[in-house]
Order: C-alpha cells, then sequence, then structure tokens
C-alpha cells in the first residue's frame, strides 16, 4: 500500500514539475491574462458568434453577434462549423491563422494573440462541441484562462482542457490583422491563410500581409508569388514582373514561378524574355503545371510564332 | 432611363475589372500554395524512406528503396496527403519523421502501409494501389 502511495506521489510530482518547465522550457511567461479581451455572453447555442464578436471587438471591429450569427450559425445543427468560423473571419478582412498546439497557444498568449478553441467538453460518443476563446494561463497553477460561454475569464485546469481540446484534434486559430503576423505560424501557413483573403477581393489586405511574409521571410515562394498577383490585379504588370523575376531567380526549379513571369512579362509586352520564360516553365523536370497551363503556355509560344 | 444605362454602365465597368484576373492565366496564389505544401510533404515521405530504420524493413521485406521513391513521384495528390498524415500522426514520427525512433509495431505498420500504396504489398483492405 505503502508503495503505491509513493508511486502516485512519484506521478503527481513529475506531471506538476513537467508543468512549470514549460514557461522556461518554450521561452514564456509563467502566467499572462490578456486583460483587455473584452467578453461576450453567449446565447443559447450561439458560442461561436460569441467568441467571434469577442475577437473581432478585440482587433476594433464593432461586428454585431446577429451579424455573426447569420455568417457562421447553421440552425439545423444548433451550432458553428469550423469552416463557417474561419470565412466569416475572412469576410470581415481579417486572416484567420491555424493554431494546433498547446506550446503555440502559450507563444501567441505572450504575443497578445488571443486563441479561439473548439473543445469536446463531452464524450466522442456524446459530444458536447463548445467554442471558447483562451484569453491567459497561469502554468504555476496549471490553468488555462478563457472566455466560455456565460462565463468571463473562467479557468481551466491544463488537464481537462487538453483533453477536451485533443477532442477536436486541437483546432484552434489566432485572427490576425492585414499586415501582422502571428507569432507561431509557418512560412507556409501564413501564405495559404493570405491567399484565402486575396482569393475573396480582399487586395489591398493581402497586400500588406504577403509584404509582411516576404519582410520575415524574403525568399518566401508563396509571398512573392502572392505580392505579384496582387499587383497583377492592380494591372501593374511592371511591379509583377519584376517581383516574378526576384522569385524566379531564388526558385529557379519552381515552373509555377516561371509560368507567371511568362504571363506578367506578356502583359509589358516583353516578347522575347516571355518567350524564353514560356519555355523555362515548360522545360521544368517537376510536373508541378497543370495541363491547363502547359496548354496556355504552348498557346503563348505559339502566338509568338504566328505572328513572325 | 438614364439613371438604369448608368447604372448598367457601371456594373458593366466593375465587372469587367473584376473578371480581368480571371480572364488573365496567372495562376492563382492559393493554387501555387497547394503545389507548394504538396511538394513538401512528397520531399518528407521521401526522406522518411530513406531513414536507416524504414529502409532496412522495407529491404526485408524485399523491396529496393530507390525503386520506392520512384513510385512515390508518381503518387497522386490525394495519395500524398493520406501517406503523409499517416507518417505525421506516428506517435513517435516528431517533426518529419526523420530518424526518430519507432516502435517495431509501428514500424511495420507504416512499412506495410508504405508499400501497399506502392502496390508492393496488399495487406490493408482500405488501401487502392497506385496504377
Amino acid at each position: 500500500m505503502r508503495l503505491i502511495a509513493l508511486f502516485v506521489l512519484c506521478l503527481f510530482a513529475s506531471s506538476c514539475s513537467t508543468r512549470s518547465n514549460l514557461a522556461k522550457k518554450y521561452g514564456v511567461d509563467k502566467k499572462v491574462l490578456l486583460s483587455n479581451v473584452p467578453f461576450i455572453a453567449q446565447k443559447d447555442f450561439e458560442c461561436g458568434p460569441a467568441t467571434l464578436a469577442m475577437y473581432l471587438k478585440y482587433r476594433g471591429r464593432d461586428v454585431p453577434v446577429k451579424t455573426l450569427v447569420s455568417q457562421a450559425f447553421t440552425p439545423g445543427k444548433l451550432g458553428s462549423l469550423q469552416t463557417d468560423m474561419v470565412t466569416a473571419v475572412r469576410r470581415q478582412g481579417l486572416i484567420p491563422v491555424p493554431v494546433y498546439d498547446f506550446k503555440n497557444i502559450l507563444l501567441e498568449i505572450n504575443a497578445a494573440n488571443p486563441v479561439v478553441i473548439l473543445q469536446n467538453l463531452g464524450f466522442s460518443w456524446y459530444p458536447k462541441w463548445h467554442y471558447s476563446l483562451v484569453i491567459g494561463y497561469n502554468l504555476e497553477k496549471s490553468e488555462v484562462i478563457m472566455h466560455s460561454g456565460e462565463k468571463p475569464s473562467m479557468s481551466m485546469k491544463l488537464k481537462p482542457f487538453e483533453n477536451t481540446w485533443k477532442r477536436s484534434e486541437n483546432w484552434g486559430f489566432v485572427i490576425m490583422e492585414p499586415g501582422k503576423l502571428p507569432r507561431t505560424a509557418s512560412e507556409l501557413e501564413m501564405v495559404e491563410a493570405v491567399a484565402s483573403l486575396e482569393a475573396m477581393n480582399f487586395i489591398d489586405e493581402a497586400k500588406a500581409s504577403y509584404l509582411a511574409i516576404l519582410k520575415k521571410w524574403p525568399a518566401s515562394l508563396g509571398g512573392l508569388i502572392g505580392l505579384s498577383n496582387v499587383f497583377y490585379y492592380k494591372k501593374k504588370f511592371k511591379q509583377a514582373s519584376s517581383i516574378l523575376r526576384e522569385a524566379t531567380s531564388k526558385h529557379p526549379t519552381s515552373a509555377m514561378a516561371w509560368h507567371n513571369y511568362a504571363w506578367a512579362l506578356k502583359a509589358t509586352n516583353k516578347d522575347e524574355s516571355a518567350r524564353a520564360a514560356a519555355n523555362n516553365a515548360l522545360s521544368m523536370p517537376d510536373d508541378e503545371l497543370m495541363p491547363q497551363h502547359r496548354q496556355n503556355l504552348h498557346q503563348l509560344l505559339d502566338s509568338y510564332n504566328e505572328t513572325r | 432611363m438614364k439613371t438604369l444605362s448608368l447604372l448598367l454602365a457601371f456594373i458593366l465597368t466593375t465587372m469587367t475589372i473584376d473578371s480581368s484576373f480571371a480572364e488573365s492565366k496567372m495562376i492563382a496564389t492559393s493554387a501555387v500554395v497547394e503545389g507548394i505544401s504538396l511538394q513538401h510533404e512528397r520531399e518528407k515521405i521521401i526522406t522518411f524512406m530513406q531513414s536507416e530504420q524504414i529502409s532496412k524493413q522495407m529491404a526485408n521485406m524485399g523491396v529496393d528503396t530507390a525503386e520506392a521513391v520512384k513510385r512515390v513521384a508518381s503518387l497522386s495528390a490525394k495519395e500524398i496527403r493520406t501517406l503523409h498524415k499517416q507518417i505525421e500522426n506516428a506517435p513517435a514520427g516528431a517533426d518529419g519523421g526523420v530518424g526518430t525512433i519507432i516502435g517495431a509495431v509501428l514500424l511495420v505498420f507504416i512499412v506495410l502501409l508504405i508499400t501497399d500504396i506502392l502496390g508492393y504489398t496488399k495487406v490493408f483492405p482500405f488501401t487502392r494501389a497506385v496504377q
């Protein structure tokens, strides 16, 4: 019996020590509370829209919960789908960026970015899905602090937090202003997030963010192509092609960069260079071009042959 | 009538501005990102397969790593995603799954999964070999 007690004590001690070590290990503060994140109590099943409304208000956007309900609530499911949560953010011209790791939650909170998370407060066979906003933590007390449902600044022990979050496969995200980067996102995740905003025609917002990406990762292929697409869209073909020249010189084997470079050159009437770029794109060993793109490039080359 | 025609003219102009990008032949950024991430995943799978532990196990099963790597190059986007996810989710897999120590049972599972997808074996009912 004594042995068992000792064993349990060991387990307990080891789990505690790992917790307080986290701060040192990840280089974060032991406790942080973003006390200036406003709280909005949810009604009925509207934890998703309420969570978004709080975060948007924190980012200086006063969007009524009612609007967010119409954008991110599915009455038939009595809840909000994850995809609707993300697109509702984009519809405000802001950028949702995924966070799927506890370490990254700590780092983002340290960078003053709250984190939206999805938890299953029930079990897999009796799910009770719930969105909350993580606004702080206290590693000394092993607690996470959230605006959750009807409770502002609610504390939850790390263990149940991790367990309930894990059931959504650690689904979560931060919301960033255009031109601002979260602390933890990788280059590719960031470009992906901005490209989705660009696809919704938030061109200036996307431009600001591509510039920020290139400041942090100067060689980012996605960032360079994104920025050139923004310029192309604005019909600033010269700028588009000069950025693509940079992209092709930094990534000489990227068929997609050569492909876009060819079209940007064509738009600036640099026919010879456009042909050369098109030929480069077609000769790349990696088959990243879709058949449609290849066909277009062949047409581009043909058009020059005809005019000769 | 005048307002209507003005309105129409306005709509038509905005429409042409909007469609100018769609009509252009540029590859959209989102498509480029997809291509890049697929490339990353493919590379990770190949590094993983070339790691000592895995290639040894494959050799035991009579699979030539060099040939297997060639087959990875011809996997479709969907198959790359599946395989990559399996490797990433392997408990000891860690980042990129390279150079990590994997439990014996799991190792066999992953190797069989790879060889299944590549068409060397047919162990799992849910895999479909690449033609």
